[in-house]
């Protein structure tokens, strides 16, 4: 249910609220938007953060899940994930700053006004690559959930597979929005094949949950419930 | 979906093994770590020198690049051998061994964000149209600051790092399965990071923190990779600490 939450309004604030404010090539515009629609801007900084907070939720009970079958294995995807959303809360900065570059308080008359659209552009771009940092990390995590889920024995395996698959897909992204910027837009794409195994996981966990027989059979076989 | 799904538990792997691993990230870290800062940051960047750095920067865009890619796998193999360490010597100290692991990560989520301002360098130095209402000094200039930023963030992560690697000595001394001279050099390293609390101090006495951090690391990293560590001594300290059956 968590995991819904996150991927529902992260995909909202995503590609309703910031694909429609942000014009691609026309930074005054774009500015302009922020200005007019700030508290809708703000209102989808924070629809960004509360998902974040359910992840941390969520993947507290992942690691408790998955423990059973590799306890460092679950501990080192909780350890990318812990390192992957600090680094996206902290980019949502980038957003704020650039709703303050667009507003019109008197110390910003210093600069001239295309000065500050072209300031508001650069901090969107400081954004867009702080997410692409913290999928680099959010890749790795869903490779090893997805080796884990593999060898559960109490997941489906096609879900380990799918999950593995939106890991390198997100690697792939992240990748090349780093070493071939000018392919980012066609391989993004990619990114639904990434969502395709997020959903799947997501649905099975809400309808189905886990076979708690076998769940109880290999963590009391890992020896885990002492400690 | 229920037929011939088998319930096969991932054997644990040996301790020694996870010592190896362990050493072969740590060395990873390090090797990746030179390269990007002594082959990319380190040849590009001029200090105090805006226009330089930039020209090198555009002329070398490429190399810039994977720089930041390379800095990015650097965290990621950092992670993972902060995750192994933790269990490593948690037989030591279990509560000193996750206190050392949460700080490690806090620092990497440091190191990792300052390298946003690593890559922005890129998007001022562009000929985006909309760049052109700033002189190119002015641009330059806006470069130069991103890269410091992105050098300082860097050197806040290191005071994280100097206290992990002072609990991570402690540690190692703590613990019988590794040898105790290994700990020290590491509370050495650590000691010599923390310098970085005052930042002019820091880099002033770089070189020489620099060769201390990395004789503890290499010496830590070879005992590693050669000898793992005491299998039979682990055992006894994580069974006397009740961690493991």
């Amino acid at each position: 249910m968590l995991y819904l939450i996150i991927i529902v309004i992260g995909f909202c604030s995503e590609f309703f609220v910031r694909d429609k404010l942000v014009v691609s090539g026309d930074v005054t515009a774009t500015a302009n938007n922020i200005a007019a629609f700030e508290s809708l801007w703000r209102i989808s900084i924070a629809g960004e953060l509360i998902p974040l907070v359910c992840a941390v939720a969520l993947t507290l009970i992942f690691y408790v899940m998955l423990r059973p079958v590799n306890k460092n294995l679950a501990l080192l995807a909780m350890f990318f994930n812990l390192v992957e959303f600090p680094i996206e809360a902290a980019s949502k900065l980038c957003l704020l700053a650039a709703l303050f570059l667009s507003g019109n308080a008197d110390y910003l008359k210093a600069f001239e006004p295309h000065q500050l659209h072209a300031l508001v552009k650069i901090s969107l771009k400081l954004h867009d690559y702080g997410f692409g940092i913290d999928l680099v990390f959010f890749g790795f995590a869903c490779l090893v959930y997805g080796y884990l889920l593999f060898r559960s024995g109490y997941f489906p395996r096609t879900l380990g597979v799918l999950m593995a698959i939106a890991g390198l897909s997100y690697l792939a992204n992240s990748f090349t929005l780093i070493l071939a910027p000018a392919y980012a837009g066609t391989i993004f794409l990619i990114v639904v094949l990434a969502l395709i195994g997020e959903l799947s996981l997501c649905l099975r966990l809400m309808v189905k949950g886990v076979n708690v027989q076998r769940w109880k059979e290999q963590a009391s076989a890992a020896g885990e419930w002492r400690s | 979906m229920s037929t011939a799904v088998m319930t096969e538990r991932i054997p644990e792997t040996s301790p020694r093994l996870k010592a190896r691993i362990t050493g072969a990230l740590y060395l990873l870290t390090i090797l990746t770590g030179i390269f990007a800062q002594g082959f990319v940051s380190g040849r590009l960047v001029v200090d105090g020198d805006a226009a330089a750095t930039a020209a090198n920067i555009l002329t070398h865009r490429g190399l810039f690049q994977l720089g930041f890619a390379v800095y990015l796998i650097e965290m990621a193999c950092q992670i993972a051998m902060t995750a192994l360490f933790y269990d490593l010597l948690k037989p030591a100290g279990r509560s000193v061994s996750l206190l050392a692991a949460f700080l490690g990560l806090a620092g990497c989520v440091i190191k990792t964000f300052s390298r946003v301002f690593f890559i922005a360098p890129l998007f001022v130095l562009g000929d985006a149209h909309y760049l052109s209402v700033f002189s190119t000094e002015q641009l330059q200039a806006l470069a130069l600051l991103f890269l410091k930023v992105n050098d300082h963030g860097a050197a806040i992560a290191l005071v994280f790092f100097g206290f992990y690697a002072l609990l991570q000595g402690y540690l190692i001394i703590r613990s019988t399965f590794l040898p105790r001279t290994l700990g020290m050099l590491s509370v050495l390293g650590g000691v010599s990071w923390l310098s970085f609390l005052y930042p002019p101090l820091g880099y002033r006495l770089f070189p020489y923190i620099a060769a201390f951090g990395i004789l503890g690391a290499v010496s830590l990293i070879l005992w590693l990779l050669v000898f793992g560590l005491n299998e039979q001594r682990w055992k006894e300290q994580a069974s006397a600490a009740g961690n493991y059956s």
